[in-house]
């Protein structure tokens, strides 16, 4: 789920220019492309409930337009510090009437990632980001894999997913991630069995799921520091052809892993005028593993704060109160960092956050990440 | 302002004539210098233009040694090695027909891994109405930039030729340059996305190259990644790369800085020549103001001021001239470029301020240079002996011997300087301008020798001399030559280097021709050439060579394969393996052959047994290794970098990095078995016209009609690649009219300004008797003469100039050697050139001189 979105334009004028002040009038908001519903008549679309089927659809959906993998997670080492991480691939179609050729480089499927590592103890937010076609398999998805260049996320036959992804951040200072990632457990179909509304209109939805709580282990690099690390990630995969109304402006989205066992998403759909819209969703994972879905009623979300960014001046709203009245739960998300925000060809926040509050009958704590898009 | 300058200027308004001759002198000799070093820049900004997408901004390049590479190494690049910094390039050469011979560049490029890191073409936008979905992701148009067929809109087919092959693709987009560098690269390329371009150019499943950004502090990463290339592929580092781009063409760009400079010597020669006329003749005014009580200071001031301002006006005049020249000189040579070494995308007229700078500054300096003695002269004189014109001759009279001997040292020095450094660009200039100066130096007691010993004593023993009654007429001119050689030596002098560089350059250019064209014979001597007109398939049909000797009218056949391999050092060069050879070869250098063998019998067997020949464009540009005896060179095969043993080194004008010769055996074992790629074919003796193109026709027949091919007759081929040779000296043979034009203003300056100041003289003779027309006649000889003279004289300075222009520049600039071969007939059109130009400019001085008004002319005392 990203805020901005490059299509063709950005990649060609960008190639034949070195003004910078193109660059940034190329790229088109996500929500404009996800709500688009011009010449995507040919695209399969997200209309009806189907029986998810694994793992062919832990692989890609190229009848859809839009497709991502998004890993997002908390880690620390064994004194305690803390490293939060994002590793998202995106696919994205940007035509489905492309000419035959015998060329390998035809194609229409594009590839990016977004690869970001937040450093609590040093105050750091190092992001870097990919794009690609997916030709010559330099980038692609499968059951197996998805990967661009040497970023992937490779699924065994147990269902254990490796990420790596090694990169230099603006400011020149290299991270690394080497993740394993246990076999999963807490499987969500988000929505309707899978089938997630995100508007009004006939297809305004995604296919939606989404996998909890697994455990990882492995090593985070930055710099010249090498740490062996454990914690939680967080796993979601959609795919989509015009998930959103076109009256949508953003999202604010947010997964955390509790200390109770319980596995909360909660995201609230907002309008061009920054008014909620009714297509708000999200998930609680019970610590038995039962799930209850969540609609626009179940909960509440509420900024306390605001953020300006130093680098864009962009405002974004802080200090979450997240309130779900059916379950007795009232928590606040507060970034473990302020700035987490991702400058490259999209600009949008996206970070770890500390979970904080009460339960039923007791204090809950935990950590998972947010999103803020549109802003 | 002062009243001496005032005068002096007055004197120069009053003699419009004389005065514009010296500025038109001025400005020719800075024109010549102007338009030279415009054509050298432009080629060389050109140059940079054209290959603005060659020759990336990136720290390395990845390239094979067939000009492709596998689109997997990109791949691997990505996924294994983690470079992003990294895109694939497609370019190749191709033409539209619309646009006439104009050569663009086709560039494939991936937006997205381009994205990574800009290449450097400067702001560029897409243009309004443009499709960018047809470019990517539809792969199936092309961006063109404003200035390319303009007229078509977005959607119309663009027809791209690759040599005989059409197809047509259509139109995505155009760019919108930003700023008018920008606009010039686009205006020589052609942008489709990177699957469209390798679908154009048929390249399978292979790129033309891959770009990187390394980082600059990890040494061992440029080393591993090279070592995981595989086979055939290179990392260069890009700047290694660009060079050797660039070296392509410096070699000519270093030949024509040769030629600015020669056009900068004549230049100043003209420029001393009509300044020192223009001075010497207001001796006489000077004197008078002497004597009137002006001091030497203001008569120096008052002849530099005059020398400035004319120095200044025809220096700006030259200025503008220089560059409405330099405009043509450079399609010619771009031209010229385009056709030998890299076809250049984009033509581009380039005036650098230095170039103004440097025009200018010979101007005001030769001028101001030339003005320094006479104008000295005229300040130190006492006013009586400056009154006296036969006080500088009497001065001569006696430095006569010293100049000569002066002179005789000088080229004494100039020779020293060609045997110590032939090798250092720059140096054998000095050395032509030391052996001008050495020359012109000796240059009067020359005259004088020639005229009192051998032309007054022998030219009435001619026969007919005395009957013709001009033999007074002509004695006396011979005389007044002899005894005005403070003056006429310096006209002399001129014309004779002047003359000389038209000797030495005709020489040079009619040896080229010549030596190029038995070359032409000797290696494309064949009836009819058959070869591949499609470059994405070169090969022709293995079994065509056969079906070809069948045919009744065919005697013989030569047939070969030509590769192109990535060079290095020089780029490229190409690779030659016969079947059947029938080229003659003219051996340089060959190692000694062993008794028992003659040296053709050794130089097949040394071939058959794997060692190679290779061109002398080849020897001098790629490094030849000797050890032991044995030469070897590198050569980049398909398993990499191999040393081979060199047999032997042959003259050749094959363009482009320089040929090496290998046997099938030696192809197969490190290129792969490939197919022919040309053959030449001998048809039976005496077939000529309609027989011939039967021939022709019988062998298209027998190409396949899916393919395209050349099938050409060899007479056709041979007049266009001697056209070809012959633009390459179109810039020479610029430079020879320029000198033909210098010679005739320096001389009628020259002549005007010597009659001017001999009015009394002519008065005298036509109160003594004389008619008015041997008067006329008088000065008419006098100018033959004195011409005839400076021919004289040029002939062995031009012969000298000529063989340092081919043993010594061209050598360096294109690495080719050629014998001097020229007849007499430079030297006597040179003779020709000089006595007529002399006596053409005798023409009006002498009608002059005829009509003298004798009180007038009597009445100046």
């Amino acid at each position: 789920m990203i805020l901005r979105f490059v299509i063709l334009c950005l990649a060609l004028v960008a190639a034949c220019s070195s003004e910078p002040s193109q660059r940034e009038a190329a790229p088109v908001n996500v929500v404009q492309a996800l709500s688009d519903t011009e010449n995507t008549q040919c695209y399969a679309r997200a209309d009806a409930i189907i029986p998810f089927e694994f793992p062919r659809d832990h692989g890609v959906h190229p009848d859809f337009r839009t497709e991502w993998w998004y890993y997002t997670g908390n880690l620390t080492t064994e004194a305690g510090r803390h490293f939060g991480f994002q590793l998202t691939f995106f696919r994205q179609a940007l035509a489905c009437d492309t000419e035959a050729g015998p060329s390998a480089w035809r194609t229409a499927q594009i590839y990016f990632a977004h690869f970001a590592l937040t450093d609590s103890q040093d105050k750091a937010f190092h992001a870097a980001e990919r794009m690609n076609r997916d030709s010559l398999d330099i980038a692609g998805a499968s059951p197996e894999r998805v990967w661009i260049d040497d970023w992937q996320a490779l699924r065994d036959q147990t269902g254990s997913i490796r990420l790596v992804a090694r990169a230099k951040s603006k400011t020149g200072k290299s991270f690394a991630l080497d993740l394993n990632l246990a076999t999963p457990q807490r499987l969500i179909r988000q929505g309707k069995q899978g089938l997630s509304a995100k508007g009004p209109g006939e297809g305004n939805a995604s296919y939606y799921y989404s996998l909890a709580r697994l455990e990882s282990r492995g090593r985070v690099q930055v710099g010249d520091g090498s740490f062996q690390v454990s914690g939680l990630t967080w796993f979601d995969h959609e795919w989509s052809t015009t998930a959103l109304g076109r009256e949508v402006g953003g999202w604010d989205w947010m997964a955390g892993h509790l200390d109770d066992g319980r596995d909360l998403m909660v995201c609230r759909v907002r309008r061009g005028d920054g008014s909620e819209s009714d297509f708000g969703f999200g998930s609680l994972v019970h610590p038995d593993g039962r799930v209850t879905i969540l609609g626009q009623g179940d909960f509440r979300l509420t900024p306390q704060d605001v953020w300006t960014s130093p680098e864009t001046g962009i405002q974004y709203p802080s200090n979450w109160d997240i309130r779900l009245p059916g379950e007795g739960l009232s928590l606040t998300a507060v970034p473990v960092i302020p700035n987490q925000e991702h400058t490259g060809d999209f600009t949008y926040w996206e970070g770890a956050v500390d979970f904080k509050g009460m339960g039923k009958s007791a204090g809950v704590s935990g950590r998972g990440y947010m999103e803020l898009t549109g802003y | 302002m002062n009243i001496l300058l005032k005068t002096t200027l007055r004197q120069s308004r009053a003699r419009p004539l004389s005065t514009l001759l010296m500025v038109l002198g001025i400005a020719l000799g800075v024109a010549g210098v102007v338009a030279m070093d415009i054509a050298r820049t432009s080629v060389s900004k050109s140059f940079d233009l054209s290959t603005a997408a060659l020759v990336s901004r990136t720290s390395h390049q990845i390239l094979g040694n067939d000009f492709t590479v596998p689109q997997s190494v990109f791949t691997r690049l990505r996924t294994h090695w983690g470079i992003n910094a990294s895109t694939p390039v497609i370019s190749a050469n191709v033409q539209i027909p619309e646009l006439g011979s104009q050569t663009l560049t086709l560039l494939g490029m991936d937006p997205f891994s381009q994205s990574q890191f800009n290449q450097d073409f400067g702001p560029a936008q897409l243009g309004e109405g443009s499709d960018p979905t047809a470019f990517f992701p539809r792969s199936r148009g092309l961006l063109l930039g404003p200035d390319i067929l303009p007229e078509k809109n977005i959607g119309d087919p663009i027809p791209l030729s690759l040599g005989k092959r059409t197809l047509s693709v259509p139109l995505a987009g155009r760019l919108t340059a930003q700023g008018p560098e920008t606009r010039q690269i686009l205006s020589g390329l052609i942008l489709a996305d990177i699957a469209l371009a390798q679908e154009i150019l048929a390249l399978g499943d292979r790129i033309t190259r891959i770009d990187l950004a390394l980082p600059p502090d990890n040494p061992e990463l440029v080393k591993a990644l090279a070592q995981d290339l595989p086979q055939g592929c290179f990392l260069i580092p890009t700047a290694e790369r660009n060079q050797s781009v660039r070296n392509l063409s410096r070699a000519f760009e270093g030949s024509l800085s040769a030629f600015s400079m020669l056009a900068l010597f004549m230049g100043i020669f003209l420029i001393y020549n009509t300044v020192s006329f223009s001075v010497a003749r207001q001796r006489k005014r000077h004197g008078t103001l002497r004597a009137l009580g002006a001091t030497r200071r203001e008569i120096f001031r008052a002849v530099m001021a005059e020398v400035a301002l004319l120095a200044l006006l025809g220096s700006l005049l030259g200025l503008i001239l220089g560059v409405l020249l330099g405009r043509g000189a450079v399609q010619a040579v771009c031209a010229t470029v385009s056709e030998i070494y890299y076809p250049l995308t984009v033509t581009r007229t380039d005036i650098a301020p230095t170039t103004l700078v440097k025009g200018l500054l010979a101007g005001i300096l030769a001028a101001l240079g030339a003005g320094l003695f006479p104008a000295l002269s005229a300040a130190k004189t006492r006013p009586i002996t400056l009154i006296q014109t036969s006080a500088p001759e009497q001065q001569l009279a006696r430095i006569l011997p010293r100049l000569f001997l002066a002179g005789l040292g000088v080229l004494g020095i100039s020779g020293l300087v060609f045997a110590g450094f032939r090798d250092r660009p720059g140096m054998d200039f000095v050395g032509i301008f030391l052996g001008f100066a050495g020359a012109s130096l000796m240059a009067p007691a020359l005259v004088r020798l020639l005229l009192n010993r051998l032309f007054i004593p022998l030219a009435p023993r001619l026969p007919g001399f005395k009957k013709s009654g001009r033999a007074v007429v002509i004695k006396m001119a011979a005389g007044n030559i002899s005894r005005g050689l403070s003056r006429t030596g310096v006209l002399i002098a001129s014309l004779m280097v002047v003359t000389s560089v038209y000797i030495g350059i005709d020489i040079m250019t009619l040896s080229f021709r010549a030596s190029v064209d038995q070359w032409v014979d000797g290696h494309i001597g064949g009836d009819i050439h058959v070869a591949s007109a499609d470059p994405r398939q070169p090969g022709l049909p293995r079994d065509l060579a056969a079906k070809i000797r069948a045919l009744p009218q065919v005697d013989d056949l030569s047939d070969y394969t030509m590769l192109r391999l990535f060079s290095r050092v020089s780029g490229e060069v190409h690779l030659f393996s016969y079947i059947t050879d029938k080229a003659v070869k003219q051996w340089t250098w060959t190692r000694p052959t062993p008794p028992g063998l003659t040296r053709d019998q050794d130089m097949e067997r040394s071939l058959n047994q794997g060692e190679i020949w290779v061109s002398e464009i080849f020897a001098r540009r790629n490094p030849m290794v000797e050890r032991d005896g044995v030469v070897t060179t590198l050569l980049e095969t398909d398993n990499g970098s191999r040393a081979f043993p060199v047999a032997g080194i042959f003259r050749d004008y094959f363009m482009g990095g320089g040929r090496v010769v290998v046997s099938r055996k030696t192809l197969a074992n490190h290129w792969g078995d490939r197919a022919v790629t040309a053959i030449q074919v001998f048809t039976s003796q005496g077939i000529r016209d309609e027989a011939l193109v039967q021939t022709q026709k019988a062998i298209q027949s027998l190409v396949p009609r899916d393919r395209l091919f050349k099938v050409r007759l060899g007479r056709e081929m041979k007049t266009e690649i001697l056209a070809a040779f012959d633009r390459t000296f179109a810039i020479t043979t610029a430079l020879q009219f320029l000198t033909a034009l210098v010679a005739l203003t320096g001389i009628l300056n020259a002549v005007t300004a010597l009659l001017m100041e001999r009015t009394r003289e002519m008065g005298i003779l036509r109160a003594c008797g004389a008619q008015p027309g041997q008067v006329g006649k008088l000065v008419l000889a006098e100018c033959s003469l004195a011409g005839a003279l400076s021919g004289l004289l040029a002939m062995p300075l031009g012969w000298a100039l000529a063989e340092v222009l081919i043993q010594v520049v061209n050598h360096r600039s294109f690495g080719w050697t050629y014998e001097m071969a020229a007849g007499p007939g430079p030297l006597i059109q040179a003779l020709v050139l000089a006595t007529s130009a002399a006596a053409l400019a005798g023409i009006f001085p002498a009608f002059r001189a005829a009509r003298t008004h004798i009180p007038n002319a009597l009445h100046m005392e």
